[in-house]
Formats: C-alpha cells, sequence, structure tokens
C-alpha cells in the first residue's frame, strides 16, 4: 500500500513536471514551429 | 509595466514552486491539515491540472499562436477551455500545485500554489490583458466581459 502510493507519487509528480517542461518548451520555440510533438521533441 | 524578455517566464516559477512545495512537505512538515485518506483528492487535481494544460497546449499549437506572455498573441482564442476560462494553464498549473500541496499534506507546502497564483494575478495575466487589448481591441474586451480570468 504504502509502496503503491509512493510509486503513485513519482508517477504523478512525473506527469506534472513533464507539463511544466512542455510549457517551457513551448515558451522557446517560434509558434510556427509548434506541433502536437514539439513540447517533446527536445529531449529526444 | 512590461517586463524585460529576460524575465524568468511563470513555467520556470512553477517548476521552481513545484520542488519548493515537496521540499517543504518533507523538511519542513509544519502542521498537518490534510492526512489520509482526504490526501488522495491530490491526485483528481493534479489530473484535472494536467488536462487543462494539455487541451490548452493542443489550442496553441493548432493555432500557431504564441504562448509566451510578453509577446504579441496572432490570433484570439475564444473556444474550448478558453471559453471557461481566460487562463487555462495558469489555472491548470495552480491546480496541480495544489493538487500536490494535498498529497503532501502540511500546511507549508500551500504557499507554492497560492504564491504562484499571486505571481500570475499580479504580473503576467494583467501583462498579457495589456497586449490582447491593443491587440485585438473590442474583441477582447467583449470576450473578457464573457469569459472570467479564472473561472
Amino acid at each position: 500500500m504504502g509502496l503503491t502510493s509512493a510509486a503513485l507519487d513519482l508517477a504523478i509528480t512525473t506527469v506534472a513536471a513533464a507539463v511544466m517542461l512542455i510549457w517551457s518548451d513551448l515558451c522557446n520555440r517560434n509558434p510556427r514551429r509548434y506541433s502536437l510533438r514539439c513540447g517533446l521533441s527536445s529531449y529526444y | 509595466m512590461q517586463p524585460k524578455p529576460k524575465t524568468v517566464l511563470p513555467p520556470l516559477w512553477a517548476v521552481v514552486l513545484l520542488l519548493i512545495s515537496i521540499g517543504l512537505g518533507r523538511y519542513l512538515p509544519i502542521l498537518e491539515v490534510v492526512s489520509p485518506p482526504f490526501s488522495r483528492f491530490g491526485f483528481l487535481s493534479i489530473g484535472l491540472g494536467t488536462a487543462l494544460n494539455f487541451w490548452a497546449f493542443v489550442l496553441f499549437c493548432n493555432h500557431r499562436t504564441t504562448i509566451k506572455p510578453y509577446k504579441e498573441p496572432s490570433t484570439l482564442m475564444t473556444t474550448g477551455i478558453f471559453g471557461i476560462t481566460r487562463n487555462p494553464i495558469y489555472l491548470g498549473v495552480v491546480l496541480i500545485l495544489l493538487g500536490v500541496s494535498i498529497r503532501v499534506g502540511a500546511v507549508t507546502s500551500f504557499i507554492s500554489p497560492l504564491v504562484f497564483f499571486l505571481v500570475c494575478d499580479r504580473r503576467f495575466i494583467p501583462l498579457e490583458e495589456g497586449i490582447m487589448e491593443r491587440v485585438f481591441g473590442k474583441a477582447y474586451i467583449e470576450y473578457k466581459e464573457k469569459v472570467r480570468r479564472w473561472i
């Protein structure tokens, strides 16, 4: 139970951080280059 | 007053405040105000905030208009989530930070969503509204009358 909760917290924190990274990436990009994948494209 | 382009942008505020929220809850857990099973409501808030953000990101991508606070937008978005709130990304991040604070449970961790709300409400949103009014004029003023700043 404790481990599941900790894993869930880690997953949720990762999702929250990903949202902010995507937002940050969009802020640093020319809107003409926006795409649904653009927020993650610089990370792979 | 328009901040310089080198100003700290909202995403960085959000990331730093997210870390502060988790850190304060772990290392300075003063007064637990939310405890299990009620802390599970944090997931709901985080999920809702994430959904709001992705909905807004998709609209920004589809319209190819800038997401940067101090740049002139090319499109006035009034449909979808923008028909419910004028600032879905800020609202989504406040919900995410609030959800994390609920999960952490300590009163100190609630500083983060409050600070982010105040920074957006006093600094970034007035700046964006000024630019939008200048660029879109009457159309934006009419939109402002129909849709609230937050919810």
